[in-house]
């Protein structure tokens, strides 16, 4: 499965992170930290095995607890509509 | 600007950070109560994304607390320019949906397109440009979702040929001000909107397309509402003049160009001027150099003159107008709908009045 941003976000970088507004939403979520770091990855659509490869080169760790994590937070951000499947 | 010179001073320090400044921020955290005169003041002024950025990249010395302090409020202000935002892309949707092509003008074409942190610039309200024929469509397809006008229309035809423009607050509690032009009174009669639309490119805002003017006009455009939307330019707007110019696309002949078919030349300088020194930037640039070196005639003087501090005045500006347009039947229709207008606008006019009175009773005397 491939991730993607969905399209009609509305986004501010701030100090702290990216605010993202989602068309549903009432008030952007504040992404910052490993979720910021993860929004970023998302600026084009990647697999989880491809977040997974890209999450450890940049922080290392192990990779089963990454997935893990991983599957979390990108379960939170489908829940707050900021990031959809781009699978067909 | 405030009661305070020193709170004035920090506003053009933040004013200027965007662009190569004499201006310095403190060496030190400001003390207590003056971080929080200032942080009021950058605020009200729009000025608290420079401020959060600046302390984020070390530029603005700040106690703990206070960066976080000043994050908090820059992330209420952003999150509240993002749902702004939503409604633009929502108006443009519902005009476009009327065939009705509306430019956005102003706080987030300047944060897309200018700044170096869209964050930085934030906004108040949404403000779109719509062809003069197509203003009084406009107008009745926003109210016709819920959407209220400030003011009515001061005889008919004056939306479409003369106004300014129409603000509305709409049925969400947000305010739209629809455009027919960049200024009132004699400007807004000299300046060609078609230029602007013609002109016009395109721009994704969350993944919709919405037209934005070209970087000359939103240069020409921030020089106008600098010196003519107030007393005195105030150094949140001098900010987008300084911005807009020093863009690395920005084209100070083809500026120059524009400001001249408007007869906005004077206008330009003023502002040019006024940037230049209150933000203390550097003299040598070609803009700096332009804006020493013109003169204005006296019929630009006059028609500045109702704008300015000690003579600002709004019939002065109408009245003004008048002259500008060239067939005596529309100075006479111009003239009657700005001294004669129509029953609705006394009925509102009364609103006011009794609103004000009323206000009166209810402050109690000191």
């Amino acid at each position: 499965v491939d991730w993607q941003r969905h399209p009609h976000n509305l986004t501010r970088q701030v100090p702290e992170g990216w605010l993202v507004l989602a068309p549903a939403a009432e008030a952007p979520v504040l992404l910052s930290g490993s979720a910021a770091a993860l929004w970023e990855l998302l600026a084009v659509p990647t697999s989880t095995d491809g977040l997974v490869a890209a999450i450890i080169d940049r922080f290392q760790g192990d990779p089963d607890e990454i997935r893990r994590d991983l599957h979390h937070a990108l379960a939170e951000l489908v829940d707050r509509g900021v990031i959809e499947s781009a699978s067909p | 600007m405030t009661a305070d010179p020193r709170i004035d001073q920090w506003m053009r320090v933040l004013a200027s950070l965007d662009v190569p400044s004499a201006l310095e921020p403190p060496s030190t955290p400001l003390p207590a109560a003056e971080w929080t005169r200032m942080l009021s003041g950058a605020r009200s002024r729009r000025l608290v994304g420079a401020l959060a950025w600046a302390i984020e990249d070390g530029r603005w010395p700040a106690h703990p607390p206070q960066r976080d302090e000043a994050l908090a409020a820059h992330r209420a202000v952003v999150a509240r320019d993002l749902v702004l935002e939503r409604h633009l892309v929502e108006h443009v949707r519902l005009l476009g949906r009327h065939d009705i092509p509306a430019l956005a003008l102003k706080g987030p074409v300047l944060a897309h397109l200018v700044y170096p942190r869209a964050s930085s610039r934030s906004f108040r309200d949404i403000d779109l440009l719509v062809p003069g024929h197509l203003l009084p469509r406009a107008i009745a397809a926003l109210e016709a979702t819920g959407a209220r006008r400030h003011f009515p229309e001061p005889r008919p035809g004056f939306d479409a040929r003369f106004t300014k423009g129409a603000a509305l607050t709409t049925a969400s509690g947000h305010e739209v001000d629809l455009h027919r032009t960049l200024a009132a009174g004699a400007y807004g009669l000299l300046i060609d909107p078609a230029t602007i639309h013609a002109t016009a490119r395109t721009i994704e805002i969350g993944g919709e397309p919405v037209g934005v003017p070209d970087l000359a006009s939103l240069t020409v455009h921030a020089c106008i509402h600098a010196v003519l939307g107030e007393a005195w330019p105030q150094p949140e707007i001098m900010r987008d003049v300084a911005v807009t110019t020093h863009h690395p696309d920005a084209d100070l002949a083809s500026t120059l160009r524009l400001a001249g078919a408007w007869q906005a030349e004077t206008v330009v300088a003023f502002a040019f001027g006024a940037t230049w020194t209150d933000l203390a930037l550097d003299r040598e640039h070609p803009a700096a150099r332009w804006a020493s070196t013109y003169r204005p005639t006296r019929r630009d003087l006059r028609r500045l003159d109702p704008y300015l501090l000690d003579h600002r005045d709004h019939a002065r500006q109408s009245l003004a107008a008048t002259w500008e347009l060239p067939r005596w039947r529309d100075r006479a229709r111009y003239l009657r709908a700005v001294a004669l207008p129509d029953a609705a606008v006394h009925r509102h006019r009364d609103r006011w009045s009794r609103g004000l009175a009323g206000l009166r009773h209810r402050v109690p005397a000191p």
